[in-house]
């Protein structure tokens, strides 16, 4: 029997969309995570000067493997940013929900 | 006693009369087809699983022989016929009327009782939600481990960190050399951790144009030929990367220079160490602009004495990049590479 999975409204507000600045550098450890956990993303713009891209990613809060795979992207962006601190200029890597990007 | 399986219905010999299968196996099967159940890959009793019929007869049996009819619904027990109550709601209730079953039955229906009675348990109907969170533990108890991955640069940079850490060297050089070289290393990190900045940033571009390239190649030249450089003590870390670098950069002007918009990159190992040594420079040496640094060492208390005779401030002149650009094109740098150029 097939079994009917109701999501309730508490679950819908955990479905949320992240917007991310991707480096070059990192872009394939990002790339690695998005894949290997069937995340879906879209890329929606790139910042040709910098190499660096744009990325929406949806992510399902409720399930464990998309808070890790957030987790270890926001982690991986962290760290860059810490390590090249003052040299991004004010780029910003993890962007709320309410930051728009003119640049593209 | 010669007797019938009631599962697999070949002949079999009973030591008790009351024996209905031939083996514990045609007694499970049996049971777990009156419950509807069929274990996955079986649809028959494996035959090799048949316990072997044995041919040693007892001295004293009561020889009564146990048939099952399956149209009938019947029990041949001797010479009677019995009954059977086959209730299909409940499957796995059978009811021998008259007779009082062995041992086998009764343990048969203990155990049936028993998973009857976990199986009631396990279907009681949970509100929606609650039964969706049971599912979600399960998934994320079950489910296989998330495979944490890690950032090859950042790896590297971590590695660089632990093998190459500056220390006391870089925090405090005045307290590791002697006041003369801590000041000569003061005024290489200084310049040092700007280039470094500059060369991670162009290496983050997409592409860089010839100008830069040839400013940057200028600077390092006149760090590495500096006399502060020159007189650092052997125990300085970054004397042999410095040099690397500037032969480096040499080498990719000499090859690219021609090109006026040219690609940039570092291989990660050679980034991965920048980056690790300019965040230990970060937070001990001052930050000055590349647009603002100058790579001319302090002058003797004499020359400075003359300087202000003269009253020229060549020190600001000679920092401001249009005054180095001329003084290429007088060395007839930029002219040889226009001229390959328009060969």
């Amino acid at each position: 029997m097939k079994l009917h999975i109701y999501k309730t409204k508490e679950m819908e507000n955990k479905l949320i969309v992240k917007h991310y600045k991707i480096p070059e550098d990192l872009l394939m450890d990002i790339l690695r995570i998005l894949f290997g956990n069937n995340i879906k993303h879209k890329i929606i713009g790139i910042q040709e000067r910098r190499n660096i891209i744009l990325l929406n990613v949806n992510l399902d809060l409720n399930s464990l493997k998309n808070r890790e795979a957030k987790e270890n992207m926001e982690g991986i962006l962290t760290d860059y940013s810490e390590y090249m601190k003052g040299l991004l200029g004010d780029t910003v890597l993890m962007l709320d929900e309410d930051d728009e990007e003119n640049e593209y | 006693m010669e007797s019938t399986c009631l599962y697999c219905e070949g002949h079999f010999t009973a030591i008790r009369s009351s024996k209905k299968y031939c083996s514990d196996n045609c007694k499970q099967m049996a049971y777990f087809k009156r419950n509807g159940l069929v274990l996955s890959g079986t649809t028959e009793v494996e035959p090799s699983l048949n316990v072997p019929v044995v041919s040693v007869k007892p001295a004293a049996t009561n020889d009564v022989s146990v048939k099952y009819d399956k149209e009938k619904n019947t029990v041949k027990y001797g010479n009677e016929e019995l009954n059977v109550k086959y209730d299909k709601d409940e499957r796995s209730e059978f009811e021998f009327v008259p007779l009082a079953d062995a041992e086998e039955e009764e343990t048969e229906i203990a155990e049936s009782n028993n998973i009857r009675e976990i199986q009631k348990e396990t279907q009681k109907v949970e509100p929606i939600k609650s039964s969706l969170k049971v599912g979600q533990k399960q998934e994320e108890e079950n489910g296989p481990r998330y495979k944490w991955i890690n950032s090859k640069l950042i790896g590297l940079i971590e590695k660089q960190y632990e093998q190459n850490s500056g220390g006391i060297k870089i925090k405090d050089p005045f307290e590791y050399w002697e006041y003369e070289d801590a000041k000569r290393i003061v005024w290489v990190n200084t310049r040092f951790r700007c280039l470094a900045e500059g060369l991670i940033k162009l290496s983050n571009y997409s592409r860089i144009d010839q100008h830069t390239l040839l400013c940057v190649t200028d600077a390092f030249k006149r760090l590495v030929t500096s006399t502060s450089f020159n007189k650092l003590p052997n125990d300085y870390p970054f004397r042999e990367l410095i040099i690397e670098l500037f032969l480096g950069l040499n080498k990719m002007l000499a090859e690219k220079g021609h090109l006026k918009m040219l690609a940039f990159k570092l291989t990660k190992e050679r980034k991965a160490h920048l980056i690790c040594i300019r965040h230990q420079l970060m937070h001990h040496t001052t930050e000055i602009k590349f647009s603002e640094i100058d790579f001319i060492e302090d002058k003797t208390h004499e020359g400075k004495v003359q300087q202000l005779i003269s009253g020229k401030n060549e020190t600001e002149k000679k920092s401001d990049w249009r005054y180095r650009y001329e003084a290429l094109k007088k060395q007839g740098l930029l002219k040889s590479q226009q001229q390959n150029k328009a060969a």
